[in-house]
């Protein structure tokens, strides 16, 4: 932990204790050119979307801002870094009915 | 008082027609109930009453159940006649139309559900009826909880009771608006990004999101698996505790449930904020991108006050908004498509344009980016655990504006700013939302509080001594209540 010193919209000094560590390196996909319109019309065939014209081009706006952010991902990390996921004992998943959580 | 918060004339104005039992809290209703002084019944009518004079111009509600509502009112009766009421006996609540109802339409708000009549309640529905509570109907959300405000879906957006033509906040906005405009003393939401939060912030009501696995989310429709949390939205912090006590619970029939000893959320109520620690995160709203310039001075009022009943503040830094978001986003769209995939392949015009806009690039995420997303979640939670480490509560803005205007002609940019209650979600433990004053608009202002897994009863600890100091959750609205 380090402290930091900052300041607000209001001009006011402040040292705030950070909470931050030092991250996994800063390496991201950033530095990739964004995908074409043909890029992501083959991603989007790869995937088994089946879009017409009007929709291909709403995905060819939207998309890019998700790559965007998908490419800020820090990418540098431990090989040992785990994931967040849930770990859930052998009981728990036999008692899960296979129906069960449908309407 | 910050001067925004004290010059607006519109939130010394009495509620519309503010006369019966439309802002009764649950406890009030519960003690009037207990004395004899009122009956189920009666509330169930003066409120219907309420939700007809009103609510054609606010869209609260997808599907209003009235009967359903009358006859749990006279067996609440009863009950309460006999000795034998339960937690919430005879207390009327709406449920967000994502969360089903066996019986009764659950649409998600979509095209895709219009005619959806599920065969089974959800696990929150059956407590709640257990519980001996009254559903008054399915409230509006956006599309599956996601992407809205949307014109273009079978049902309008509900609309704000504080302002005409101004919007609730997402995605629980029926929810936020119900309660605020007297309709209801509680609603159920969910929040997977903040989505109780936020509308809780934009109606100046109590928004709870609890700790990620505390309360079942068996039937409710997937949003993303990973944070969709169910939680109450109240007036009031203690109705919360009430309302969060009756639908917590472990579920087996829930792969995220936790089993573990119940938890008394009324336990610390009383105790005061002397000696509590909060950890103060300003640069999220206040340094690192710039909020609206009321909700700094309401926020730093609201933690004068605390700190004035002998909490102990210390202004503290976490990793910025837009890394929880991206982590969060990247998630969240992989799963949301993962969900309704199948519609997505076959249907896909059925949707609604901003879902769609926001859903649909989650077809070609990686399989790795979602993994890189997962070891970033990880990487969070554990600056989150470590602030808790030295705080009891992180404290924060509840929402970077107040409400925003309804634009039926402005397509939402597919990204909007990083929302300021996402970090929580990351995070999994439990979050909430209570109003700390007002714009000179005289739109409500939020305080944000969160605490570590499991925490509750020390979120609400600080909360209710807030409100206990304060009557921001006193005020009503009036501009917005137009028939």
């Amino acid at each position: 932990m380090n402290d930091a010193t900052r300041r607000s919209s209001t001009g006011r000094a402040s040292t705030a204790r950070s909470f931050v560590e030092p991250g996994p390196g800063q390496r991201t996909l950033d530095g990739l050119p964004p995908s074409t319109r043909q890029d992501i019309e083959r991603m989007a065939k790869q995937a088994g979307l089946s879009l017409d014209a009007a929709l291909m081009d709403e995905l060819c706006t939207s998309y890019p801002a998700f790559e965007a952010m998908v490419r800020r991902l820090p990418r540098a990390r431990d090989r040992f870094d785990e994931p967040a996921h849930h770990l859930v004992a052998p009981t728990r998943v036999g008692a899960l009915e296979p129906d069960s959580g449908k309407d | 008082m910050s001067e925004a918060a004290s010059a607006n004339p519109a939130t010394q104005t009495p509620a519309a027609s503010a006369s019966g039992f439309e802002l009764q809290t649950v406890s009030g209703l519960l003690a009037l109930f207990r004395s004899g002084a009122a009956s189920p019944v009666e509330v169930v009518r003066d409120l219907s009453a309420r939700i007809d004079t009103y609510d054609g111009g606010l869209h609260c509600f997808v599907t209003r159940t009235p009967e359903i509502a009358l006859a749990r009112a006279r067996a609440a009766e009863q009950q309460w006649q006999r000795g034998e009421a339960g937690a919430l006996t005879g207390i009327p609540y709406g449920l967000k139309d994502v969360i089903c109802t066996a019986g009764v339409l659950t649409t998600g708000q979509s095209k895709i559900l219009q005619h959806h009549i599920p065969q089974h309640d959800s696990a929150v529905e059956e407590k709640l009826k257990d519980s001996g509570a009254l559903l008054m109907g399915k409230l509006t959300t956006f599309e599956f909880a996601h992407g809205g405000p949307s014109w273009d879906l079978p049902w309008p957006p509900a609309m704000n009771p504080w302002k005409s033509g101004y919007m609730p906040g997402a995605t629980s906005s029926g929810a936020g608006a119900a309660v605020a405009a007297g309709f209801l003393p509680a609603a159920i939401g969910t929040d997977t990004g903040g989505s109780i939060r936020m509308p809780a912030a934009m109606c100046g009501i109590v928004g709870v999101k609890p700790t990620y696995g505390l309360v079942s989310r068996r039937g409710v429709l997937p949003n993303t698996f990973t944070f969709d949390a169910c939680g109450p939205m109240t007036r009031t912090v203690e109705d919360a505790a009430l309302v969060l006590g009756a639908i917590a619970g472990f579920d087996d029939a829930d792969i995220s449930s936790v089993e573990r000893a119940p938890i008394d959320f009324m336990r610390d109520l009383a105790l005061g904020v002397r000696g509590v620690r909060i950890g103060w995160v300003r640069h999220w709203y206040d340094g690192d991108v710039s909020c609206h310039p009321d909700v700094a001075p309401a926020v730093e009022q609201a933690l004068t006050v605390l700190a004035e009943a002998g909490a102990i503040i210390e202004e503290i830094r976490l990793s910025d908004l837009l890394v929880y978001q991206d982590c969060k986003t990247t998630i969240s769209i992989t799963e949301m498509f993962s969900a309704y995939e199948h519609e997505f392949r076959t249907r896909p015009q059925d949707f609604g344009l901003m879902f769609r806009n926001k859903v649909l690039s989650g077809a070609l995420i990686r399989a790795e980016d979602y993994f890189q997303a997962l070891r970033q979640r990880l990487w969070l939670s554990r600056e989150l655990t470590r602030a808790f480490r030295a705080c009891d509560v992180i404290a924060t803005a509840g929402w970077m504006t107040p409400a925003d205007p309804a634009r039926p002609d402005k397509l939402e940019k597919f990204l909007r700013p990083p929302n300021i209650t996402t970090p929580f979600n990351i995070g999994g433990g439990p979050a909430m939302n209570l109003p700390c004053g007002f714009s000179r608009e005289g739109l409500p202002l939020s305080l944000q509080l969160a605490a570590a897994h499991f925490d509750e009863p020390m979120m609400f600890r600080v909360g209710h001594a807030f409100q206990q100091m304060t009557d921001w959750h006193t005020r009503h609205p009036s501009e917005g209540m137009t028939q």
